[in-house]
């Protein structure tokens, strides 16, 4: 898997930006860009060539879900893979998620290696 | 009671004065004319106030009928407990992550304890092969017993200082839950004020404004407005004269 891709943070807490940065950049992965919300990452998708988007649900302005609905509704951005972390430990919400387009779903608190995992693992099926 | 059934009642004393009314106007008596017509508006005054006196005492009756005392507690009841529930899981999870970073910074200060004995040891065995002395050369097994318990504790160190770090995401979502809380304690206020509001008293519309350019809110009107900033709920709470 290539390390240089173009990762977009996305979440309204900045403590939780920090801790996915800092556990990507443990992981190998440089080029991150952070937004506090969809409003604010969907210009930046639009205007860059990202590779994966990791993104919260729950947030002011625009939520996770909406921008996910968006990036697929996107010509552009469709191809892009979306990883959800998130609080929202309900059922149906992760289904709706799945429905959405997610590619995949990480629950909040997770621990230091669920990240890798899961980058991984998209990468793993979208080159399958 | 309808305004139909109100003027209906009141038909008698219509008729009485419309007959006066056009007796009056045959004979050019217009100041009796101008006084029967007043009497017959102020006639429809009283109407109208009576229907208002009604159909307040019947919606204040509604309102009664509706035990809202209880409800009130039962609302009450059920958000404080939600609130309590929220604030308690954040002092969980405040507490959680603060002994997983004191558990994280305890055992990377036992790690550096550790690497500081290491750090000795190598001194020693230094000293004890300078020159002049008759200790047995510096070995590459012990240098290499050495560097890999140096890196097993820099890499135990490097997971204390993950965990750490992993510890900090109880601020997402103990933020997460007192944003809930918050907007939680709003609805109540407001539920409250709308209650105050419908069944308050009567505000005067004579009285004027406490502040200039701000009209007193009649509590009807304020009832079905939503409101959504603080300021919009301390100007209904000033209207009512709180």
């Amino acid at each position: 898997m290539h390390k240089d891709i173009r990762i977009l943070v996305v979440d309204d807490f900045s403590t939780m930006r920090r801790i996915i940065r800092n556990r990507l950049q443990e992981l190998g992965y440089h080029d991150i860009t952070e937004a506090d919300d969809g409003e604010t990452a969907l210009p930046l998708l639009n205007a860059g060539e990202f590779d994966l988007v990791v993104t919260d649900w729950n947030m002011p302005r625009m939520d996770g879900l909406t921008l996910l609905r968006k990036v697929r509704a996107s010509e552009k951005l469709k191809h892009i893979p979306v990883l959800m972390v998130t609080a929202e430990a309900k059922r149906d919400q992760i289904i709706v998620a799945a429905h959405a387009g997610v590619n995949d779903y990480i629950l909040k608190p997770f621990n230091a290696d669920e990240l890798a995992r899961k980058i991984e693992r998209i990468y793993q099926r979208m080159e399958s | 009671m309808s305004q139909e059934a109100t003027d209906w009642q009141q038909q008698p004393a219509y008729l009485e004065r419309f007959a006066a009314l056009s007796s009056a106007l045959e004979n050019n008596q217009t100041d009796q004319a101008n006084r029967l017509i007043e009497e017959m508006a102020s006639l429809r005054e009283s109407a109208l106030f009576q229907q208002l006196g009604q159909l307040t005492r019947e919606v204040h009756e509604e309102i009664s009928g509706l035990s809202l005392a209880p409800s009130i507690i039962e609302m009450a009841r059920e958000e404080a407990s939600n609130a309590h529930k929220r604030l308690q899981y954040v002092a969980d999870k405040t507490e959680q992550a603060t002994h997983d970073t004191l558990d994280a910074t305890e055992a990377s200060l036992q790690m550096v304890t550790e690497c500081d004995g290491i750090l000795q040891s190598v001194r020693n065995m230094l000293a004890d092969n300078s020159p002049g002395t008759d200790q047995q050369p510096f070995s590459p097994a012990s240098l290499h017993e050495t560097l890999s318990l140096i890196e097993h504790g820099s890499n135990q160190l490097r997971a204390q200082m993950t965990d750490i770090i992993m510890a900090q995401q109880f601020q997402d979502l103990v933020g997460q839950t007192i944003r809930q809380v918050l907007q939680l304690i709003e609805e109540v206020e407001l539920k409250l004020v709308r209650l105050v509001a419908d069944t308050g008293p009567m505000h005067d519309p004579a009285t004027p404004s406490a502040e200039p350019g701000v009209s007193a809110v009649a509590p009807s009107a304020t009832a079905t407005d939503r409101v959504s900033k603080q300021g919009e709920v301390d100007d209904i709470l000033a209207g009512l004269g709180f």
